[in-house]
C-alpha cells in the first residue's frame, strides 16, 4: 500500500501539486487519469523519488520515503520497478542484458539463474526467444514489453507504469493491459498506472483518480467512472461524440 | 550568478560521482571498456596529426633558422621540446576534447532526455557515479599512454618528415633530439595530461548529465561540453607550467 498526504510541489512560485492525499491499494490497479499538464508525471516523480515535495509525506506499506538517508530510500527503491512511457531501456545493452541489469547489481545470483529468471520473465511478457535483440531492433509493443520484464525483474512490491499504451495499436494495448493486469495478480504488487487511455481504464482499473489543477478531484472505480455528473470528469471522459453517445445509451 | 551555480552543481554531481559504488566489480569491465573507447579508438587519429605537427615544427624551426651561428641540430631539439612540453600533452587532450568530450556528453545526454538515467535512479542505482566515474578512471588512466605515444610518434615521425624533405640531415636531427635531455619534461607532460583527463571527462560528462529537452539540446550540451572542456584545459596548462616549470 502506497499512501500519500498533502504533497504539495512547487516549480519556483507556480504550484504543480496542491495537498495530494490518498492511498493505492495493495493487490490493485490503481489509475491516475486527467489531462496533459495536470501534475500527474509531476505526482510520480516525486513518488518515486525523482523530485524532492515541498511538503507532506509518502509512505510505502507504513514506511516514509520522504526526509530519509540514502540507505533507508534505497530499501524502498528495491522494491519499486517502473515501465517508463518510452521503455527507456539501456539502448547499449541487450533484451536479456537490460532484464539482467537489476540482478546483476542488487543479488547474488550467478548467471546462469539469471538466465533462467530472464527466461522466464521473457515468457511471462510474450517475448521468448528474444533476448540477444538490442532495443532498436524492437518494436514499440516489444520494448514495453522489455520494459516491464524489466520493472519485475527483482519481484518488486510496487510497480509504477507511465502511458503504458502512447503509440501502440489498440490489440497490441490490450495486450500490454492485459500483462500489467496479470503481473499485479501474480505479485500481489501494488500497481500504479499513469494514462489518458480510457479503454485502457475500462478494461483493468481497480481504483481511478482524477487529477485536475494538480488535485485529485474525483475519485472511483471503472464503474463509477461512466455514471460520474463530475463536470471535469466528463469533460475528459466523454471528450469525443462517439464516447457521449454510448454514455446516452448506457444511461 | 549563472557561473557559481554551474560550478556549484559541478561540484555537487563530483560529489555524487565519487560516493561509494552499489558493486564496485560491476565497474570493472565498464572501465575496460572505455579505456577502449577513450584511448585505443583515438590512437589513430592522435598517431597521424602528432606525425604531421613534428614535421610542421621541424620544417617550420629549419626555415626559420638564417643564422650560420645558429646550429642546424637546433630543429631536432626544438622539435622535441616543442612535441613533449606541448604538443603531446595539450594538443593531443584538445583534439580528444573534440572527440571524446562530445561523444560523452551526446552518449549520457540521450540517455538523460529518454529517461533512461530515470530508470537507474528509480532501480536505487547511483547513475551519476555508475555512468560518469568509469568515464573518468578511464581517461586518466589511458590518455598519459596515448600522451606518451604521441611523443615518440610527434619526435621520430617530424624527424623522419624533415630529414626527407631536405631540411635537416639524419646526424644533426638525432643529436638536436638527444641533446639535454631531460626525463622530467616527460613526468611534467604526463602530470599535465592526467588533469586533462580529469577536466575533459568530467567536464562533458556534466554537461551530458544535465541536458534536459531532446535531440536538439544534446547537441547543443555536446558544443557546450567540447568547448568548456579546451577552455578550462587551457586554463590548467597555463596554471601547471606555473607550478610545474617555473
Amino acid at each position: 500500500m502506497i499512501e500519500l498526504k498533502g504533497i504539495e510541489k512547487s516549480f519556483g512560485s507556480q504550484m504543480v501539486l496542491h495537498n495530494v492525499s490518498c492511498i493505492f491499494e495493495t493487490g490493485k490497479v490503481n489509475f491516475i487519469i486527467g489531462r496533459s499538464g495536470e501534475g500527474k508525471s509531476v505526482l510520480t516523480k516525486c513518488m518515486v523519488g525523482l523530485m524532492p515535495v515541498n511538503a507532506g509525506t509518502i509512505t510505502y506499506d507504513g514506511e516514509n520515503f520522504i526526509n530519509v538517508g540514502r540507505i533507508e530510500k534505497k530499501k524502498i527503491l528495491n522494491n519499486i520497478g517502473m515501465l517508463f512511457q518510452g521503455a527507456a531501456l539501456f539502448d547499449s545493452m541487450t533484451v536479456a542484458e537490460n532484464i539482467q541489469f537489476p540482478m546483476k547489481m542488487f543479488t547474488p545470483m550467478t548467471k546462469m539463474e539469471m538466465d533462467k529468471r530472464t527466461d522466464e520473465i521473457l515468457e511471462q511478457v510474450g517475448l521468448p526467444g528474444k533476448s540477444s535483440l538490442f532495443p532498436s531492433e524492437l518494436s514499440g509493443g516489444m520494448k514495453k514489453r522489455t520494459g516491464l520484464a524489466r520493472a519485475i525483474a527483482l519481484n518488486p512490491k510496487y510497480l509504477f507504469v507511465d502511458e503504458p499504451n502512447s503509440g501502440l495499436d489498440p490489440l497490441t494495448s490490450i495486450k500490454i493491459d492485459g500483462l500489467v493486469r496479470e503481473i499485479t495478480d501474480r505479485y500481489n504488487m501494488t500497481t500504479i498506472v499513469i494514462s489518458h487511455d480510457m479503454n485502457s481504464v475500462i478494461e483493468i482499473a481497480d481504483t481511478i483518480q482524477f487529477m485536475s489543477s494538480g488535485e485529485f478531484v474525483w475519485s472511483g472505480d471503472r464503474h463509477s467512472i461512466l455514471q460520474s455528473n463530475h463536470p471535469l470528469l466528463n469533460e475528459f471522459v466523454f471528450a469525443s461524440q462517439f464516447m457521449r453517445e454510448i454514455k446516452e445509451k448506457f444511461r | 550568478m549563472p557561473i557559481f551555480k554551474s560550478i556549484g552543481s559541478y561540484s555537487y554531481l563530483m560529489g555524487r560521482v565519487f560516493s561509494k559504488p552499489e558493486k564496485a566489480r560491476v565497474y570493472f569491465p565498464l572501465i575496460i571498456k572505455e579505456m577502449d573507447k577513450i584511448g585505443l579508438q583515438s590512437v589513430g587519429i592522435v598517431s597521424l596529426l602528432v606525425l604531421f605537427m613534428g614535421g610542421v615544427v621541424a620544417i617550420q624551426t629549419a626555415s626559420n633558422i638564417d643564422s650560420g651561428w645558429i646550429p642546424r641540430w637546433t630543429i631536432g631539439f626544438t622539435t622535441r621540446q616543442s612535441i613533449i612540453l606541448e604538443f603531446s600533452s595539450t594538443v593531443v587532450c584538445l583534439i580528444i576534447s573534440g572527440k571524446v568530450g562530445s561523444n560523452i556528453a551526446s552518449e549520457i545526454g540521450t540517455m538523460r532526455i529518454s529517461d533512461q538515467i530515470d530508470a537507474l535512479d528509480i532501480m536505487g542505482i547511483n547513475s551519476a557515479s555508475y555512468l560518469i566515474l568509469p568515464k573518468i578512471i578511464a581517461a586518466v588512466l589511458i590518455l598519459p599512454f596515448l600522451v606518451v605515444l604521441a611523443m615518440f610518434v610527434g619526435v621520430v615521425g617530424g624527424g623522419a618528415i624533415a630529414i626527407f624533405s631536405g631540411a635537416v640531415s639524419y646526424n644533426d636531427f638525432e643529436y638536436g633530439a638527444q641533446y639535454a635531455f631531460r626525463a622530467y619534461d616527460i613526468f611534467y607532460s604526463v602530470i599535465k595530461t592526467v588533469f586533462f583527463a580529469f577536466l575533459m571527462s568530467s567536464i562533458s560528462a556534466y554537461h551530458g548529465y544535465y541536458t534536459h529537452g531532446g535531440a536538439l539540446e544534446v547537441g547543443q550540451s555536446s558544443t557546450r561540453a567540447v568547448v568548456y572542456s579546451i577552455v578550462m584545459i587551457m586554463i590548467a596548462n597555463f596554471l601547471l607550467t606555473q607550478l610545474l616549470l617555473l
